[in-house]
């Protein structure tokens, strides 16, 4: 399995088949005489960020959390939460309430359901 | 049988996509000042469309993925962010003159000014993609859309000399004028060949559940719907030529584009022209608005999808939202509305070889594609299309110096 | 008991990986996992096409025609690095070790 072609930016499901988010970084756990394992999957924009460059990340971390649902939307899932690599990423958990929902949840309470006709 | 009535999907697609305030002023222009000579033009980007909506469709009936996902997921975050932040900042300019074409064609109506209508426009095709859902958006859009049939109607009966329409069909060398040859040239194929086309009809295949069955019906409506698209312009173009070519005018203003209605069909041309006009901005608008939002909807995986209320996908909704608003406003402040279009179809061509090349590289992948990667043909024309593009992409901000 | 460190795999790739002498050798596209028990741990570390240019031209220089083209059609060799060859102690700095020259043993 490759982690560029297998698991980086594929899309991430939950437990029901919700859209959790894309896969936007890796954590490896290096261990001394072993081989690095991987520990996690991240989802979140800040991690997205980095990729760019720290500075910008540094930034929006700080900017998500002064505003909104105050959270910078990162959510950890251990690798032993993550139980299919296919078409997607399917992960063992639910979506909601989960910080990469926090964003989606809080503009959805806060603006789309002030406007008429949103649900 | 069903999935033939997709080609729904294709029609509307083209619509919006294919015939839209840049095809309509571009087209006009190069009937008025070249008569029939650029028609091969035409038919040059109604082939590169066919084979990029047909591989759009492709790729996500095998690979269940939409065009931008997989843009992100083969080729990662950085390359779809340095992507996709200059396509939307076209996009929303193409959107402002899409409102404009709208609001221009109820001026031509009820002589009330574009501006004042800038805002109502954008609410009511808000209002189609907050409460209606996909099959609505296209297939009332498809429907109305039949109205711009009214220009192929006003083409056969100025009685073009077909000689010289099949003339024009093959590739010539201008005689005069050859920056704003070569300009126009760029402009019809920049207006034609639209990337928020793609990423619309992907995302359109994702949303309708197509899969391998549907890649028959697929080819079916990337063919039907683009060359539909495709009479319509033609259309335009013949009618321009024919009223406008013999006496020199210039199209430099949309009334005088309506000319080309109602000396073929009397005053209801011009009735006629305004609903062409009106609807199939009104189809674009939404085209891009969407397929803008689709675009960072599932690059950044969030949920998306207009055939459930807006609160199941709030950041999908607010994009769509967001751009339609702000594109308003523009028209709302008095930018003239055909300025924009030229310059919006210039910027369109720059950055169309950012989706034509990934093309090459996902068509003929075989984890996305299987068995249904390019065959020798797909791909040379992928890859001719991607030189086109590139070439046009250098060309085009020079000529638009020069020859606009 | 061992600290767990942590680094970030998306940030591995495209990282230079320096050789003995200090050298860039290769530039890290890919990590290549396998399953050992209910994990899945690093294998080997692949160079090689590095970004949307790099395989536009790899794809060149497989296909019959485009293959002849000078300065397009290369085709771009993977070298793989198994896990222990690298070492990541300054994740931002990878560089190559063989493991017979540890010093530790």
């Amino acid at each position: 399995m490759n982690l560029t072609r297998d698991i980086l930016d594929q899309q991430v499901v939950d437990r029901r088949g919700q859209r959790l988010g894309k896969v936007d970084g890796v954590i490896l756990e290096l261990r001394e005489g072993a081989p690095p394992r991987i520990a996690a999957i991240e989802i979140g924009p800040v991690a997205v960020a980095r990729r760019m460059h720290p500075r910008l990340a540094a930034w929006l971390q700080r900017w998500l959390h002064g505003h909104g649902p105050r959270s910078d939307g990162t959510l950890r899932i251990p690798w032993s939460q993550v139980k299919a690599i296919g078409v997607d990423v399917r992960v063992d958990l639910i979506a909601d309430g989960t910080p990469a929902r926090a964003w989606e949840e809080w503009l959805r309470d806060h603006v789309v359901r002030r406007l008429p006709g949103a649900e | 049988m069903k999935k033939y009535l997709q080609v729904t999907l294709g029609i509307f697609t083209s619509i919006g996509g294919f015939l839209e305030v840049g095809a309509i002023a571009t087209t006009a222009q190069a009937g008025a000042q070249f008569g029939f000579r650029l028609a091969w033009v035409l038919l040059l980007g109604t082939i590169c469309v066919i084979f990029l909506v047909e591989m759009s469709g492709r790729l996500s009936a095998v690979s269940k993925h939409t065009l931008q996902d997989a843009m992100r997921e083969r080729f990662g975050a950085g390359f779809f962010l340095l992507s996709t932040i200059p396509g939307m900042v076209v996009d929303w300019l193409v959107l402002a003159s899409e409102i404009g074409g709208v609001a221009l064609a109820l001026q031509l109506v009820t002589g009330v000014g574009y501006q004042w209508w800038a805002f109502p426009v954008a609410i009511a095709a808000w209002l189609l993609m907050w409460k209606g859902n996909l099959g609505l958006v296209e297939n009332g859009t498809a429907l109305l859309g039949l109205v711009a049939l009214a220009f192929v109607v006003a083409a056969v009966r100025l009685h073009p000399p077909l000689h010289d329409l099949a003339a024009g069909l093959v590739p010539s060398l201008p005689r005069s004028d050859g920056a704003g040859y070569w300009f126009l040239a760029v402009s019809i194929l920049g207006a034609l060949i639209s990337p928020y086309l793609f990423f619309f009809y992907s995302s359109g295949a994702i949303e309708d559940q197509w899969d391998e069955n549907h890649i028959g019906s697929n080819r079916f409506t990337a063919i039907v719907g683009m060359s539909f698209g495709a009479v319509l312009a033609f259309g335009v173009l013949t009618a321009a030529a024919m009223v406008f070519y013999p006496r020199g005018i210039q199209v430099d203003r949309y009334e005088q584009v309506a000319l080309m209605l109602t000396e073929a069909l009397g005053r209801p041309g011009l009735y006629l022209f305004a609903g062409a006009l009106g609807i199939t901005c009104f189809g674009a608008a939404l085209e891009v608005a969407l397929g803008r939002a689709y675009v960072l909807a599932q690059g950044f995986g969030w949920n998306y999808t207009l055939n459930s209320p807006p609160a199941n996908s709030a950041r999908f909704s607010l994009v769509y939202t967001g751009m339609i608003g702000s594109a308003a406003v523009l028209m709302a402040l008095g930018i003239d509305p055909l300025t924009l279009t030229v310059f919006s179809m210039a910027l369109t061509a720059v950055t169309l070889p950012l989706v034509t090349l990934p093309f090459i590289l996902l068509m003929n992948d075989r984890a996305y594609m299987g068995e249904y990667r390019n065959g020798w043909i797909g791909n040379v024309a992928v890859v001719g299309i991607s030189l086109l593009a590139s070439l046009i992409a250098l060309v085009a901000i020079p000529l638009q110096l020069l020859g606009g | 008991m061992s600290q767990a460190r942590e680094v970030r795999g998306e940030l591995l790739l495209g990282r230079k990986v320096l050789g003995p002498g200090g050298r860039v050798d290769a530039r890290i596209e890919e990590i290549v996992l396998e399953p050992q028990g209910d994990d899945y741990v690093v294998r080997e570390y692949l160079s090689g096409p590095e970004g949307f240019l790099e395989e536009l031209m790899d794809f060149a220089g497989g296909t019959p025609l485009l293959r002849h083209i000078p300065f397009l059609g290369r085709r771009i060799r993977r070298r793989p690095i198994r896990w222990d060859w690298l070492d990541l102690s300054d994740p931002e700095r990878p560089h190559l070790k063989h493991p017979s020259t540890d010093a530790s043993r």
